[in-house]
């Protein structure tokens, strides 16, 4: 048992100052009870169980379904009105839905994203009226903390994060009363069982049902362990209130442990309680990409084989390293971006119109193109794939070193940190109409596009080339849509050049949440529209897995990193890129 | 939520109607700036007496929701004068805005051709006076919206515009505090025992108020506001904005109370349930409270059964 003796101490004391909350705790398990003490303050009713006190449960009927429907108010009538438990007031808000009463359980909380990202995303998300009172967040580390020194380590982190929006006067403190803490041996059983009182304490305190979203931010070794954990004590079960887990990336280090890890999540959870997590998808852009192809009728009747030449999908970073060899000596350019981010871009580029805009519809068509791109075995790699590895080389003026001189990186290492690749879609709107993905470190910049490149008009009758149109989704940075088209220039000859009609996202004046609000408020949801299913998964690393058999070899093997390294940090990649696009297209130098 | 920004605003220039758009790209010139928020337009009509008001609010409000602003101050001479000014934004944007002082004859002939065409129409109706004559049919015929306070100005909703009041947006966090309370099932079980309602407002203004309740009525399926209390009351927030709401009956009592900033005391009780939360909701400024109607988050017909209780009740 990886108790709080001395925290337990100070909350029995202040346990003893409440009568609502003594009656609370006599319902429960003493090391339940002494927790739901633990409020700060511990000294008046409101600090005695955090900012929620309930006295004595009701007998609650079973709740509805989450996903019901709200009642047509016309069919009221005075005397029914939430007389089925659900709640009127919901009918004519903007979400159909506001998140239930709920916990968000964040394992891995002391790390780096939970530390950058997680808790500012919440945070926001509280801040602007969206999380309601009765929502707490645990926090569960390896690491032996008390409930007033996570607190401390949170409101620090939101301190010094730059994705915190604006805090407003007194909000830090109501949202440090929010937040708890665990400890233990993610192998054993204490753990688990205390985060089970934890619901228990909230159900208390707020009523409803002891809904729980568990966010995995922990290293993918523990997915397992703390899936399975969830699932021994009972805590995966929807029976008193829905459950669900959020997995951060990487799902798997391949394809056969991907599947291997879908099989062991599988054995606790249903399908629907798993939400995996890509936040390319959180970002406002990546959706707009949906919204310009399905919420407009002009482009849709030329995004096919008869007017598209290819898409280019650029994901290019211009950072190295950053201290995180241990992780990417392991994982590669191909894990860390390709089978998850790319192909998710594409997927979302190249997927049929969805019947709707919901979870199943969505991620039914990107599974579907995924499934339709021609398999790529180890005896095609060379022909559709490239890979680089970055030397030294100068980037802003400044000397960087290459890839195998970063610290903690293997000597002669054979990690690719450049992939480009061709993929070719087997259906009836792609045939012959390669996708080009490419992505890596060390690049001259830090760009995220999709670009669709047109045909060429089929008959030059001014003088001069004819150049290609181009609709560009920019990802990031300075999110946008422009369109390349010809038109003439002024004077007495009629001479065209290329001009860009340009959209940019910041036109609207607006700041962009963080695409992990977004999504965590969405797993709040139950919404999962954009969260990669099991299938799209499976057939992501299908698609690269000949890649990774190709070029994960061992010293003195064949193929082991040919010429690496084979381009000049500050440069777009390998000369053999530009070979794979072919002679008739061009990389977009962005 | 509104940004602060440390740019400075870029004029005001005079012109005339006609060399308006002239005037505008010269002051683009100075900016540098290649984004411009071809949003929408919103028309704001007001009096001299409001128009600082007028201005601050619209100064607050982010390109996203319209990116020309025109300013009709109806109570000035015969002669058309036009100031232009781009005023700064978040991110080193800029919305263009137009003062134009004339008299309400002359506006309308000086507004329409300056109204960027093919974007969105928003018409705020920024004064006291009810609108009266052809200027205000002109403009409702453009408008994609019109926001106005339309309790007082008993504007009802109509068909071929969004009808919007600035009192009903800025109430919107009471609806969401309001609707999570009852989001757990047992709560929403006591709702048929409510039958009183109490809203408390701030100051003197209990419009907002009114339309709030009217909303709560609706919901529950009152037919009337008969069993509904307007009460003025001290709290820190603005005038106009509400201090508290209280549903009760035999045996059950759920209320929410304002407390120090944007924190709200949510009590529930039935039977022998106690239950003691606290909420955030945020206070909504001008500016925010126009850009809430301008984003049309909620769906109309709400609002119109609100307004008709609400309306009723007077």
């Amino acid at each position: 048992m990886t108790g709080k003796t001395k925290a337990a101490g100070q909350k029995d004391a202040a346990q003893a100052e409440t009568a609502a909350v003594k009656k609370a705790a006599s319902k429960k398990t003493a090391p339940a009870a002494a927790k739901a003490a633990s409020a700060p303050g511990s000294a008046a009713l409101k600090a005695a169980t955090p900012k929620n006190t309930a006295s004595k449960k009701t007998t609650a009927k079973k709740a509805l379904p989450a996903d019901k429907k709200p009642r047509k108010t016309r069919s009221r009538t005075p005397s029914d009105v939430g007389a089925d438990g659900q709640n009127p007031f919901r009918a004519m808000m903007r979400r159909s839905r506001a998140p239930e009463p709920a916990t968000l359980v964040i394992f891995g909380v002391t790390g780096d994203l939970a530390k950058r990202k997680l808790l500012p995303a919440v945070f926001g998300l509280w801040q602007d009226g969206l999380l309601g009172s009765a929502f707490n967040i645990v926090g569960v580390g390896r690491q032996d903390m008390t409930d007033e020194a996570f607190k401390d380590f949170a409101i620090e982190a939101l301190k010094s994060s730059k994705e915190t929006d604006t805090i407003q006067p007194g909000n830090l403190e109501k949202f440090r009363d929010l937040l708890y803490y665990e400890f233990g041996d993610f192998a054993a059983d204490d753990v688990y069982d205390r985060v089970g009182q934890e619901l228990d304490r909230a159900e208390e305190a707020h009523g409803g049902r002891k809904n729980a979203l568990f966010y995995l931010s922990t290293p993918p070794s523990l997915f397992e362990p703390i899936s399975n954990g969830l699932g021994r004590l009972g805590l995966a079960d929807e029976s008193e209130g829905w459950r669900r887990i959020v997995i951060e990336k990487p799902f798997g280090h391949d394809l056969g442990s991907a599947r291997a890890l879908n099989d062991a999540i599988h054995k606790v959870w249903d399908e629907s309680q798993v939400y995996r997590i890509d936040h390319y998808l959180g970002k406002e852009t990546v959706q707009n990409l949906m919204a310009i192809r399905f919420g407009n009728a002009i482009f849709e009747p030329i995004w096919n084989r008869g007017y598209v030449d290819h898409v280019q999908i650029t994901a290019s970073e211009d950072l190295g390293l950053e201290g995180r060899a241990g992780y990417y000596e392991e994982a590669g350019v191909v894990r860390d971006m390709l089978q998850n981010h790319l192909m998710q871009l594409f997927a979302l580029t190249a997927m049929e119109a969805p019947a709707a805009f919901d979870a199943d519809a969505i991620r039914d068509e990107k599974t579907k193109v995924l499934r339709a791109v021609k398999p790529i075995p180890k005896s095609r790699v060379k022909s559709v794939a490239v890979r680089g590895q970055y030397g030294p080389g100068t980037m802003y003026g400044e000397k960087v070193t290459g890839y195998r001189e970063e610290p903690n990186v293997r000597v002669g290492s054979a990690t690719p940190t450049y992939v480009a690749v061709k993929l070719e879609v087997d259906n009836w709107r792609w045939q012959g109409v390669p996708f080009f993905l490419r992505t890596g470190k060390r690049l001259p910049k830090k760009v995220t596009e999709i670009a669709v490149v047109f045909k060429r008009p089929p008959l030059g009758i001014f003088p001069g080339g004819l150049e290609r149109n181009v609709l560009a989704f920019r990802i990031q940075p300075d999110e946008g849509v422009s369109l390349k088209f010809s038109s003439k220039m002024p004077g007495q000859e009629m001479v065209l050049r290329e001009v860009v009609m340009d959209f940019r996202y910041d036109a609207f004046g607006a700041q962009l949440e963080s695409p992990y609000s977004r999504l965590i408020l969405d797993a709040l949801l139950g919404d999962a529209t954009l969260f990669p299913r099991e299938d799209e998964v499976d057939h992501a690393w299908q698609i690269v897995s000949g890649i990774l058999e190709m070029w994960d070899t061992k010293p003195g093997q064949p193929d082991h990193a040919p010429e690496f390294p084979n381009y000049t940090s500050g440069t777009w990649g390998p000369d053999a890129a530009d070979e794979l696009i072919g002679p008739d297209r061009r990389w977009r130098r962005l | 939520m509104t940004y602060a920004t440390d740019l400075k605003a870029i004029g005001p220039v005079d012109t005339t109607v006609r060399l308006a758009q002239v005037a505008l790209d010269e002051l683009w010139a100075k900016t540098q700036v290649e984004t411009r928020a071809y949003t929408g337009n919103i028309v704001a009509l007001t009096v001299k007496k409001h128009l600082g008001r007028v201005e601050e609010a619209l100064a607050g409000l982010e390109g996203r929701y319209a990116g020309r602003q025109i300013i009709g101050v109806m109570d000035g001479t015969e002669d058309v004068v036009v100031h232009a000014t781009l005023v700064p934004q978040p991110g080193g944007l800029y919305v263009e805005r137009l003062i134009l002082n004339a008299s309400a004859e002359q506006l309308q002939g000086a507004i329409l051709p300056l109204l960027r065409p093919a974007t969105v129409n928003h018409v705020w109706w920024g004064a006291d006076s009810a609108p009266t004559g052809v200027l205000m049919a002109e403009l409702t015929d453009i408008a994609d919206q019109v926001i106005a306070d339309s309790l007082t100005l008993d504007i009802p909703p109509a068909r071929h515009y969004a009808l919007a009041d600035l009192g009903w947006s800025r109430s919107a966090g009471w609806r969401e505090a309001l609707a999570q309370v009852f989001d757990s099932s047992d709560a929403a079980r006591q709702l048929p025992r409510v039958d009183q309602l109490t809203v408390r407002y701030s100051g003197s203004k209990d419009l907002p108020a009114r339309l709030f309740a009217g909303f709560i009525a609706d919901i529950l399926g009152w037919k009337s506001m008969k069993n509904v209390e307007l009460k003025r009351s001290r709290c820190h927030r603005e005038n106009g904005d509400l201090c508290g709401v209280e549903l009760r009956g035999e045996g059950v009592r759920f209320s929410l109370s304002a407390e120090d900033g944007d924190l709200t005391r949510v009590e529930s009780h039935w039977d022998d349930m106690t239950r003691v939360t606290e909420v955030n909701v945020p206070q909504m400024s001008l500016a925010e409270g126009l850009a809430r109607v301008m984003a049309r988050p909620e769906r109309g017909e709400g609002f119109e059964r609100a307004w008709k209780l609400a309306k009723a009740s007077l």
